[in-house]
């Protein structure tokens, strides 16, 4: 179905991107996986041609387009073309979405120049060991001590968590206060006692970095201290949305790859003398997914269009999450029984989308977590 | 009842075998899946269990003594493909060729499995050539176990005719496979231009054939059985464990339904998987098929289901390389997808009903 989101800057961005990806990611990507990380200057690289880093204002190096769909552009790219290893969507569609909203103007000029260049990743750390799906149990603490605040406390499964410069870390500055104790403080690569675990090995993602983070008394002085005092909570709930969209978003994107290559595959292997997308069974299943696919990317688009109005709640972003993430599970599925008995192999993108997709329904809030939100929205 | 006490004694002692005898770890370490993770003092040790000569007419085994063992095989995340071995000695008894590989496999000296298309794929063929001889043509792209046996036994068709060919595995090339299964060693084996001299072929009735198609499908169902079954133990005892919000996360209905969602799968499975094997030892090859069919698309669909909850419950813990959940979600997956996709499993029992 024709998508009525995008304007012609969109698609003219869509070339750049496609581009881009093929030149500086797809011939490294392998590569990449076998190393567990993609090499740092491919952010800058894409920072030089404007695909991440745009939705930063002019007067620090950005783009000075605040409009999500230019972040959708990038995430069905990555998508397309099977990219997993660069962070950007975290950097660029996450965090870019926190230091659009909080930094004050002399934060601004200290961070956004390096955000925008790609010469500075970016992280956000919530999850602790014991804190995944029940944010409001972190116990990352910070103290205060004279102007500054001492960090301390471990995080886990970190995005750009070996690469990263700055991570926003989510921690309690007020221990009675509950959620209204939770602030971010932005943590700095050289800070002493900052460090690193090791990166995590995973069933999929390979490229993609993803770390334990340790704090152990970490200085970090009060003008790191990003948005409110006490309004970190507000400020995740705030941006969550964001997040989550983007997940979807990238989410649909994968499961149209995936079904894309699954229907030149059933076009294309014959089987009892006819290409086995013939067969009624395949043809209809083919029809299903490629109907549930369109009716999902246009609430997802949907949504796309709330975000760059301002306009997108927490329940609309929660129900595009669970739903597009569940939805690229089934399409992965019914595609690897749709490849015959050979889906399994690694070397066709479906036998690795098995691995890499999989992740979708937990992070960025589990299924589970998005039906309670949605759920309690409805008051029951 | 399932199971009688013997086979409840058999699992039970299979089950503490595996438990002792595979490490998991190895399917972890890197290039794991380019050769087979066993080694010749397993295969002894198993064959000393009676677990390779099972199905020998002599032993008395039955399909349902062996569904048992592999549904063992699979909980543990076995390398060895006994559940193979133990066939290829069945039928080698059976049809009169390749004694001394049949006692091989038996005393646990080598290790035999076997060789046959995929169900989509056409079929091996062999063309009789002097000598008594037999010519084959074509591969068998995914034989498990491939790798590290000694002997293949290849299902082929000469026109019409089916023949079973005893080959030495050294004597063809083969070529690991990297497939999703990080458990076993899985190998394509291209027979082109090999030649089987007399004595180690022979024509057999379509029965045979049938029975072999059947029992290896059979074999990936009770396998992936025993894998969602540890799955399902591995889940129970993470989300007793895992507290989010103060309390364990299996104390919210959502999860709670998950679990049983999985052992209701799981228990569907199991009960089909093993009334394929019952029905095919009763002889009766349409019934059989019957069951086999049932199975495959049951089974197939619903231990994968139970094995994608298992990651879901589990959390980002459930996506680390460390944990071993991965190894049976991968596992599941190939057994889903072997010897028949369940959408073939259905267009046999379309076949089988009309
Ligand atoms: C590759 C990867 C990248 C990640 N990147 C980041 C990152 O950059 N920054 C970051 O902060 N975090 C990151 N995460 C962490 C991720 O967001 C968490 O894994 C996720 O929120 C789930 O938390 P958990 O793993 O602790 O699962 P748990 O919260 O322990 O959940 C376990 C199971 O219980 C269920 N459950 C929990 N509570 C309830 C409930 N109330 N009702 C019903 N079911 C419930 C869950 O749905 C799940 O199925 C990443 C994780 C991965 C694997």
């Amino acid at each position: 179905m024709e998508r009525e989101i995008f304007e012609d800057e969109h698609r003219q961005f869509r070339e750049v991107v496609r581009e881009f990806i093929a030149r500086e990611i797809t011939p490294y990507h392998a590569q990449w996986e076998a190393e567990g990380i993609v090499d740092r200057t491919v952010f800058a690289k894409a920072a030089k041609h404007g695909v991440i880093g745009f939705n930063v204002a002019e007067e620090f190096g950005g783009g000075g387009v605040r409009d999500f769909r230019f972040n959708a552009v990038v995430a069905e790219e990555l998508a397309a073309a099977f990219v997993t290893g660069p962070g950007f969507l975290l950097h660029n569609d996450v965090v870019g979405s926190y230091l659009s909203r909080l930094p004050d103007g002399e934060q601004k000029a200290r961070w956004l120049p390096g955000f925008a260049s790609g010469e500075a990743v970016w992280a956000i750390a919530m999850t602790e060991p014991g804190a995944g799906s029940d944010l409001q149990g972190i116990r990352t603490s910070a103290v205060r001590d004279g102007d500054d605040w001492l960090v301390s406390g471990a995080k886990t499964f970190i995005t750009n968590g070996i690469h990263s410069d700055y991570v926003i870390v989510v921690a309690r500055t007020d221990p009675s206060a509950g959620s209204r104790g939770i602030s971010l403080l932005v943590v700095e690569r050289d800070m002493p006692g900052f460090s690193r675990g090791r990166n995590l090995d995973k069933i999929g993602l390979h490229a993609q970095d993803t770390a334990e983070l340790f704090f152990d008394g970490v200085r970090v002085p009060s003008r790191n201290v990003l948005g409110k005092l006490g309004g970190g909570f507000i400020h995740l709930m705030e941006n969550l949305p964001e997040e989550r969209l983007s997940i979807a978003i990238s989410a649909v994107a994968g499961a149209r790859a995936v079904f894309d290559s699954t229907l030149e595959y059933t076009k294309t292997r014959t089987a009892f003398g006819q290409p086995i997308g013939g067969f009624q069974h395949n043809r209809f299943l083919l029809a299903e997914l490629a109907t549930e696919i369109d009716i999902a990317q246009v609430y997802i688009d949907r949504c796309l269009k709330a975000s760059f109005e301002e306009k997108l709640t927490t329940v609309d972003a929660s129900k595009a999450k669970w739903w597009a993430s569940e939805l690229q599970q089934k399409v992965v599925d019914r595609c690897l029984q749709l490849h015959g008995g050979y889906g399994y192999m690694t070397e066709y993108p479906v036998g690795k989308a098995f691995t890499d997709a999989r992740i979708q329904t937990i992070y960025g809030g589990t299924t589970e977590i998005m039906k309670e939100i949605i759920g309690r929205s409805l008051g029951v | 009842m399932l199971l009688s006490e013997e086979q409840i004694s058999l699992a039970d002692a299979a089950r503490d075998w595996l438990a002792r005898r595979t490490d998991l770890a190895a399917a972890r370490a890197d290039g794991a899946a380019l050769a087979a993770l066993y080694s010749a003092d397993d295969v002894r040790a198993a064959a000393e269990l009676g677990l390779t000569s099972l199905l020998r007419p002599a032993e008395g085994g039955t399909f349902a003594d062996l569904a048992v063992v592999v549904e063992e095989l699979g909980r543990a995340g076995s390398p060895l493909p006994l559940g193979q071995a133990a066939l290829v000695a069945r039928l080698l008894d059976q049809i009169g060729i390749g004694a001394a590989v049949s006692d091989a496999v038996a005393e646990g000296s080598a290790l035999a499995v076997p060789a046959a298309a995929e169900p989509d794929d056409a079929a091996i063929s062999g063309v009789p050539g002097a000598d008594g001889t037999l010519v084959l043509a074509s591969r068998a792209a995914v034989v498990v176990g491939g790798l590290g046996a000694a002997w293949l036994l290849v299902s082929a068709a000469i026109g019409d005719d089916r023949a079973l060919a005893l080959v030495p595995a050294a004597s063809v090339t083969r070529t690991a496979r990297t497939t999703l299964d990080l458990s076993r060693d899985i190998a394509a084996v291209d027979l082109h231009g090999v030649t089987v001299p007399a004595g180690d072929w022979t024509r057999v009735g379509a029965d045979v054939a049938e029975t072999l198609d059947q029992a290896l499908a059979i074999i990936h169902t009770l396998d992936a059985v025993g894998a969602a079954g540890r799955l399902l133990d591995l889940t129970v005892g993470y989300v007793k464990e895992r507290e989010q919000f103060g309390r364990p996360v299996g104390s919210f209905q959502a999860v709670k339904h998950h679990a049983a969602t999985m052992a209701v799968d799981i228990e569907a499975s199991r009960l089909c998987g093993h009334d394929a094997a019952r029905t095919l030892d009763s002889g009766d090859l349409v019934a059989a098929g019957t069951a086999v069919a049932v199975a495959g698309s049951v089974a197939g669909e619903g231990t994968s289901r139970a094995a994608s909850t298992a990651l879901q419950l589990h959390g980002g813990m459930g996506f680390t390389w460390e944990h071993d959940l991965h190894l049976f979600l991968r596992r599941i997956k190939v057994d889903e997808l072997v010897r028949g996709t369940p959408r073939r499993h259905r267009e046999r029992l379309v076949a089988t009903a009309g």
